[in-house]
């Protein structure tokens, strides 16, 4: 099989995944591509960044824009016309990208389903590159999970090829579920799971740096510290006492308060915050910034309201970037650990 | 020798800065410094100068004669060279005037930080930066730019702000209170009040410590320390920022969390430190240990010419824990003898107000001699009859007659008792203006001697077999997984390891298990929700009680979920905890959070559900904690009498509960990684104890 499909929905990890599956194949001695037929890019950046690792950690020849023909965006039915038909430009850049390679790691965008009115979704486009489909897949609750059972039958119905399924970035309360009813559910269906690999903060949750492109705020305090990562949101707005007993029970968490509360502020900074997040417009103190400082503690100020800043949170997700080391060892890490690769390989080599 | 005392007895010092400006802070450190009548050597340096007051100036510390102190008053970016050069010089006290460091920001952090480079490079003792400076009464030395120094005097006094400093001076100067030493600690970067107690308990000039701070530098040290010097002196602090907005205050002031007032409290009285209020019973405090030891015991009389302020007083006494004194018969029947019939010869003594002085002298002669009593109130309102100033010298008199029996004034009045102030201040006695305020100081000085007791008692820290391995295992694990909280059958066998009473408890993560873990463990069982995210498990439908049977545990492992997932829908719970449900009991609490300056507190009380309605709670440091402090924080609480058996109950294992705390104050000070530990409810039964639900959150 050349073609291997990555269906996912976002916060899945389909990309971390990617990136280990591709490494494994090189590994195998096989020339790898990557190619991402729609991209999509959430903030300020030209290019999908998923596609920015790749290139840069596979070592990848073919141009960005080949890579990633066709960007998605919540009204993409504005800028691409329904009546013109898209797949011969996908084609074509496909072809560039994957001449030459023995396999292309083909990464769907954040749901299967997106597009489907162009007839670009994901199912649509494992057709049309003949590509084997692994789901991969972060299950929550037992919604999620038929929604993984559909999907698997769809692919089964649409007469499309399946690797099979990997559970991927599963919180640890979760573990047990996932293994003892979910993967024998599938079993039982005959869907092939070939791991669970359970959440990472490390790569799951995002950093401050993430962060603050989304808040878009004013970085006072930020030499360092900013791929702390954030894993936790706490709104500051009781007493420091109060306060004091929430701050220690998280790990990894990002505050968010008013400048002026500096007893609040000094006790996030004692018990370790990732960030301090100020809304309102509300400079600190000096010596709470020196303190910070001192800490390595970035300190994001933000014009707006915390109701604001919190609902602008929801959106931040993590991407791994090039440069993050520790995020690709990770993954790597993950990927070796959590998922039988042998036999994995070999469906894909014999598929 | 720890190197302080450089500032006590300096053979040398130059004034770096030092200026012929009456305007700059160089002019007024180098006049005091020549004013204070200082014996050493004193060498002014400046580049524009050659002369000044009579003194050779030298365009550098380098070419200056060697020095044994250096008073810098040159602007901040310069000071980390100049301090530089006087390590080098050899240079052995710095005293930082120059402001401008930590307290303006990141800028001014850096170069405190440089210049503490240089200051531990070198092996110098700093205080400052950003100070008044400091005045020794004794040496003597005023090396600060203070604008009237105090007099002569027993206290040694402290401040971390420089305008506390110049108001307390003013004002002393008003009331006649001296000083041994006078410090300005200001950013306190190097030597801080650990420091200044160490070196005052040491000062054969200082009867007492008395300081203002802000926050403390060095928890443990400091305690150490102080538990030491008061040992030898009382010391008396004020610690401000103790309300809420006050902290924020002080958090936005100092750049430090504010320790909790509940942990300063605890702490100070620890370590023997009296704790002012305000900065009027700071100073009350201060004169009255500086003027007169404690009184040897807590019985005290009052002898005044005013009925109203002699009940006043008297209540005061009560409500301050001391006693009124009960007269030897033969005392009663000379007052008796001596004073008008109309007179009250019992405690309070009441001379009536048309007595003389030699009615007080009377009166006084007899209640003194008396082996009852320890102290003596003069409490007097002047009159026609009575002169403030004549009382106030038969009160010295017989101060000087009967020493044991210690003296306080309360004299009400005007303009009138300022002459009468005077000359009891002038012969160590305290003296006020209300009665409250007399009986209050001399409470403290009981209670100092209580203090001083306690410290000098020799106490052992007891040491229990526990497993260390199997809490540090635990720990790893739960560290491994990202996690700050454990989960509640973790918590559980954390204290199991330590040897405290549990009731075991297993997780379910299917309502099957669950059946078999209560099959196997006994009905009734209590099963709870298990999530590092749910602080109150009741509050959100996560706690089942009473279940019999297997179904019950079946379906109470369901309703959990569905409840839980009802009020929270984002948590995503780690299953479901099967107790064995233990018969009731008296239920208490034990917990234990980290306090930012001191360490690890110990909590008891009140346990159950109202624990935060009632409070009814005390607490210890955990840190050398003995089996009597604990038995002391029992008796402190409302759950004492509870334990004793009320109303017709049998005695609890009070024995029990005070290993209980004594083991987990092990337990905490060994894994200082715990943050807070709850053990709520601990169910005390008559032959045993048995936690029942354990919360740990570490770091």
């Amino acid at each position: 099989m050349k073609n291997i499909f990555i269906i996912g929905t976002g916060g899945s990890g389909k990309t971390a995944f990617g990136l280990s599956l591709g490494k494994a194949l090189q590994d195998a001695g096989k020339k790898v591509a990557y190619f991402k037929p729609v991209g999509s890019t959430l903030r300020q950046d030209s290019v999908d960044q998923d596609v920015v690792l790749m290139k840069e950690t596979l070592g990848l020849e073919a141009d960005l824009e080949d890579m990633v023909p066709i960007q998605c965006s919540p009204f993409y039915l504005t800028k691409y016309p329904h009546n013109k038909d898209y797949m011969p430009i996908i084609r074509a850049a496909y072809e560039k990208v994957a001449k030459d390679a023995d396999h292309v790691i083909i990464e769907g965008t954040t749901s299967p389903r997106t597009m489907f009115a162009l007839g670009l979704d994901a199912f649509t486009l494992a057709k049309e590159f003949d590509a084997g489909i692994i789901m991969v897949k972060r299950v929550e609750h037992d919604g999620e999970f038929d929604r993984l059972m559909l999907y698997n039958e769809y692919i089964d119905l649409k007469g499309l090829k399946r690797i099979g399924t990997v559970f991927n970035n599963i919180p640890h309360a979760l573990l047990d579920k996932t293994k003892g009813i979910y993967q024998t559910i599938l079993e039982e269906h005959n869907c092939e799971v070939y791991g669970v690999i359970p959440a990472n903060v490390r790569i799951s949750s995002p950093t401050v740096k993430e962060i603050n492109e989304v808040l878009g705020g004013e970085l006072l305090e930020g030499d360092t510290g900013l791929n702390n990562i954030v894993e936790d949101i706490l709104i500051g707005a009781m007493t420091l006492e109060s306060a004091l007993h929430y701050l220690r029970r998280a790990a990894n968490k990002a505050i968010v308060t008013g400048g002026d509360r500096a007893d609040l502020l000094m006790a996030a900074i004692e018990t370790n915050a990732s960030v301090l997040i100020l809304t309102g417009g509300l400079y600190p103190s000096v010596n709470v910034l020196a303190r910070a400082h001192e800490k390595k503690i970035p300190v994001i100020l933000v014009h707006y309201d915390t109701y604001t800043a919190i609902e602008k949170l929801h959106d931040v997700a993590r991407k791994i970037s090039p440069t993050d080391l520790e995020g690709i060892e990770v993954a790597h890490d993950n990927f070796n650990k959590f998922v039988e690769k042998d036999r994995l390989l070999e469906k894909i080599f014999t598929l | 020798m720890s190197g302080v005392d450089i500032f006590f007895n300096p053979k040398s010092v130059a004034v770096i800065g030092a200026s012929k400006a009456r305007e700059k802070v160089g002019y007024a450190v180098i006049t005091n410094i020549i004013k204070s009548g200082y014996q050493g050597e004193i060498y002014p340096i400046n580049p524009k100068e050659s002369e000044m007051f009579g003194y050779k100036v030298y365009p550098s510390i380098d070419v200056a004669p060697e020095t044994d102190l250096a008073v810098i008053a040159v602007p901040a970016p310069y000071v980390a060279s100049v301090a530089e050069a006087c390590g080098k010089k050899g240079v052995k006290g710095l005293v930082v005037i120059t402001a401008g460091f930590k307290e303006v920001g990141k800028e001014g952090l850096a170069l405190e930080k440089e210049l503490m480079e240089i200051v531990d490079r070198y092996g110098m003792q700093m205080m400052g930066p950003n100070c008044l400076g400091y005045i020794d009464t004794h040496t003597p030395i005023n090396a600060s730019f203070v604008a009237r120094p105090p007099i002569k005097g027993d206290i040694a006094f402290f401040s971390q702000s420089g305008a506390v400093c110049v108001a307390v001076l003013e004002w002393s100067l008003k009331r006649n209170i001296g000083y041994s030493k006078f410090i300005s600690m200001g950013n306190k970067a190097h030597l801080n009040e650990a420091d200044f107690i160490e070196e005052a308990a040491k000062d054969p000039h200082t009867r007492v410590i008395a300081g203002y701070i802000e926050s403390v530098e060095e928890g443990e040290r400091f305690l150490e320390i102080a538990r030491e010097a008061s040992k030898e002196k009382p010391i008396v602090l004020i610690k401000s920022g103790v309300s809420e907005a006050g902290a924020k205050a002080a958090s936005s002031h100092t750049g430090a969390l504010a320790g909790s007032n509940v942990a300063y409290d605890t702490a100070f009285r620890q370590a023997g430190i009296m704790r002012a209020k305000s900065l009027q019973e700071l100073f009350d405090l201060a004169s009255a240990f500086a003027k007169q030891d404690a009184p040897k015991g807590n019985r005290v009389a009052i002898v005044t010419n005013a009925g109203g302020p002699g009940i006043i007083a008297t209540d005061s006494v009560e409500l301050n824990d001391l006693k009124m004194a009960s007269f030897e018969k033969e005392t009663v029947d000379n007052l008796r003898a001596g004073l008008p019939a109309e007179s009250n010869v019992y405690n309070p003594v009441d001379v009536i107000g048309d007595a003389g002085e030699d009615r007080f002298r009377y009166a006084m002669e007899h209640v003194m001699k008396d082996p009852n009593v320890d102290a003596v109130l003069v409490l007097m309102v002047a009159t026609a009859m009575t002169g403030p100033h004549e009382i106030a010298e038969l009160t010295v008199e017989m101060h000087k007659k009967y020493p044991d029996v210690s003296v306080v004034g309360a004299f009400m009045g005007g303009e009138t008792i300022d002459e009468a102030f005077k000359l009891m201040s002038d012969n160590n006695i305290p003296a006020y203006t209300f009665p409250e305020q007399a009986i209050e100081s001399l409470a403290r000085l009981v209670k100092y001697n209580e203090l001083r007791e306690r410290l000098q008692r020799q106490t052992e820290v007891e040491e229990f077999d526990v497993n260390k391995e199997a809490v540090a295992s635990i720990f790893k694990k739960v560290k491994e997984e990202d996690r700050v909280v454990l989960l509640g059958s973790e918590a559980m066998q954390v204290i199991e390891a330590y040897g405290i009473g549990s009731a075991p408890v297993a997780l379910a993560k299917t309502a099957e298990q669950a059946g078999d873990l209560a099959d196997a463990m006994g009905y009734p069982v209590v099963l709870k929700v298990a999530s590092p995210k749910i602080m109150h498990k009741t509050d959100v439908g996560g706690v089942k009680l009473k279940l019999q049977t297997r179904e019950e545990v079946e379906q109470g492992f369901i309703e959990i979920l569905e409840n839980v997932h009802r009020y929270l829908p984002d948590v995503l719970v780690d299953g479901v905890e099967v107790q064995k449900m233990l018969p009731q009991g008296r239920e208490m609490i034990i917990g234990m959070f980290k306090d930012v300056q001191f360490g690890p507190m110990i909590m008891f009380g009140l346990g159950g559900i109202y624990v935060n309605l009632l409070q009814d709670v005390s607490f210890r440091l955990a840190n050398g904690l003995n089996r009597e402090e604990a038995m002391e924080m029992i008796q402190e609480t409302k759950a004492y009498t509870l334990l004793k058996g009320y109303r017709g109950e049998k005695q609890a294992d009070i024995d029990g509960v005070v290993e209980t705390i004594l083991r987990v104050s092990k337990l905490v000070t060994d894994f200082p990684e715990i943050t807070e530990l709850d053990i709520n409810p601990l169910f005390a039964y008559e032959e045993s104890v048995n936690s029942i639900d354990v919360k740990i959150t570490i770091s």
